[in-house]
């Protein structure tokens, strides 16, 4: 996988060839069909893959994110960079020509504390499917597994 | 009428177990249809009255996204909601590598100019629910006109689909007649359905040419399908459900419900209840639009559920629908040969029938010699 070097200013959008996505309750779930890889943001993830469903630039994204969160551009913009910069290593973003006019609004303001954005990954889907979501998996429910039925599944 | 908890309606009571929802199933219902005035109170009680540690039967583990959604959608705190949204996820991803299957496979037949259309569950996710996750597959239904069935395996066998039905061993010319689709299997994008009729016990070419004549063009991503009419994928969908199963249907309940929801005050339930009547789905249509009738509040004619079975219907009615226990009786093999050769003589298909009765006495002739 390469990186691609975007520039701050360039839009973005979800690489709709491969990734199908969807948002619930604010954690941004994706598939990339052609890696047959499975994501899911927790923090703020999945309000920056809102941004960037929406066509918002990394500088844009940082924006809307502090202000949502009412917080200092400054504060939050590494780890926009840093997630921005995990999608695009899994083919999940691609550059979306012109950047917008004007930043996308979000809802707002934040009900919950700000918490950085993280994408889990899970490499074999196939596998992961074989994941029963009501006996085997933790407290959090399906993908993640209940580590004390580990060894009932091997 | 509005049926709004579980028993409000009874108009199918005392029918048998394995074509009606029982009082557990009812109570899901309730909360995926939308018609419980408490959905997280109706939850509570399923949930008390099922084992969650245990194997929950399949027809309603597969309501689980839509209860999910609904309870999320009244705010529900639930103490099960974690275990439900992962289930949702879990229904997400399978329902997507269905859909992107599907997807591969109308495009080999667009790129090989093959009619195709969809029905059932491909043709519902993406234009009546709100999420993939909604409405869970197991596999593939991909509708093609019987003269390209060739044409279409050997596109299909080029993209990696291979034949695995052991009803193609009759022959392609036998088994169009007497089945209305083969299993082909795919090792990423796994089982497909290829029809070429609508359903079994629904098998008349009459009906699918409807479906095909009236049907309208859809986008599966890169892809190109037909879809049925909304009047006739409900009564697909009411057929396919009302059909006996081993467990109760019960997905088929919703997705007629969400055609109704959408469709219902500009169907023609007049010209779909006659033609219904005409090929011998009549009794299947009335008894399941009475059953959605009872559980929620939709704009379903009254005389839409008011069964006055055909001739035929009336057989069939009597060893199906009317069957009192899950074991079909010692004569169901004989009477659903009957009612296929009865369906044959009604139709253009009545032309195979010598050849058929040559080929069958031939293979019982090799059985006793053999």
């Amino acid at each position: 996988m390469t990186m691609t070097n975007w520039l701050a200013s360039d839009s973005l959008r979800p690489n709709e060839r491969s990734v199908s996505s969807e948002e619930i309750d604010g954690e941004a779930i994706l598939m990339n069909h052609d890696t047959g890889m499975y994501f899911n943001s927790t923090g703020s993830g999945g309000l920056i893959w809102r941004a960037i469903s929406m066509g918002a630039s990394r500088d844009q994204t940082v924006a809307v994110l502090a202000a949502h969160y009412d917080l200092e551009s400054d504060a939050v913009r590494a780890d926009v960079t840093a997630f921005i910069a995990e999608l695009d290593r899994h083919g999940l973003i691609v550059s979306g020509g012109a950047a917008m006019a004007n930043a996308p609004s979000l809802p707002g303001p934040a009900s919950v504390a700000y918490a950085p954005p993280e994408l889990g990954v899970h490499a074999d889907l196939a596998d992961l499917l074989l994941l029963d979501p009501i006996h085997e998996v933790a407290e959090a429910g399906w993908p993640s597994p209940n580590p004390a039925k580990d060894d009932e599944r091997k | 009428m509005n049926a709004s908890e579980p028993g409000d309606g009874d108009a199918w009571r005392g029918l048998p177990r394995f074509l009606y929802p029982d009082e557990q199933q009812q109570l899901l219902l309730s909360i995926a249809l939308g018609s419980s005035r408490d959905p997280t109170a109706a939850f509570e009680m399923w949930c008390q009255r099922t084992d969650l540690e245990g194997d929950i039967e399949p027809a309603s583990y597969r309501l689980l996204p839509l209860v999910y959604h609904r309870l999320r959608e009244s705010g529900s705190r639930h103490r099960e909601m974690a275990r439900l949204r992962g289930i949702y996820q879990h229904s997400w991803c399978e329902t997507q590598l269905h859909l992107r299957g599907a997807e591969v496979a109308l495009g080999v037949l667009n790129k090989a100019g093959i009619p195709v259309m969809v029905s059932k569950g491909l043709a519902l996710v993406g234009r009546y629910y709100a999420s993939p996750a909604l409405r869970p597959m197991s596999d593939c239904d991909i509708y093609i006109p019987r003269a390209e069935i060739e044409a279409a395996c050997t596109v299909l066998g080029k993209a990696g689909w291979r034949v695995t039905d052991p009803r193609a061993q009759a022959g392609t010319r036998d088994m169009v007649v007497l089945f209305p689709a083969m299993v082909l299997w795919h090792d990423e994008w796994r089982e497909l359905d290829l029809h070429w009729s609508l359903m079994s016990g629904l098998t008349m070419p009459r009906i699918i040419d409807r479906f095909w004549a009236r049907a309208s063009p859809h986008q599966f991503g890169t892809s190109r399908a037909l879809v049925p009419a909304p009047d006739d994928l409900l009564l697909h969908v009411v057929a396919h459900g009302m059909s006996s199963n081993i467990l109760p249907p019960l997905r088929w309940i919703v997705d007629a419900a969400t055609i109704v929801a959408r469709h219902g005050e500009t169907i023609d339930w007049p010209a779909l209840r006659q033609f219904a009547r005409q090929n011998w789905a009549g009794s299947r249509l009335a008894r399941g639009l009475a059953l959605v009738r009872s559980l929620c509040d939709l704009p379903i004619p009254e005389y839409m559920t008011v069964d006055q079975p055909h001739l035929l219907e009336r057989l069939e009615k009597r060893v199906i629908l009317d069957n009192p226990g899950g074991t079909p009786p010692a004569y169901y093999p004989l009477v659903t040969r009957a009612i296929m050769l009865a369906k044959l003589l009604s139709d253009d298909d009545r032309r195979h029938i010598p050849r058929l009765t040559r080929a069958f006495f031939s293979r019982q002739l090799r059985r006793v010699f053999a």
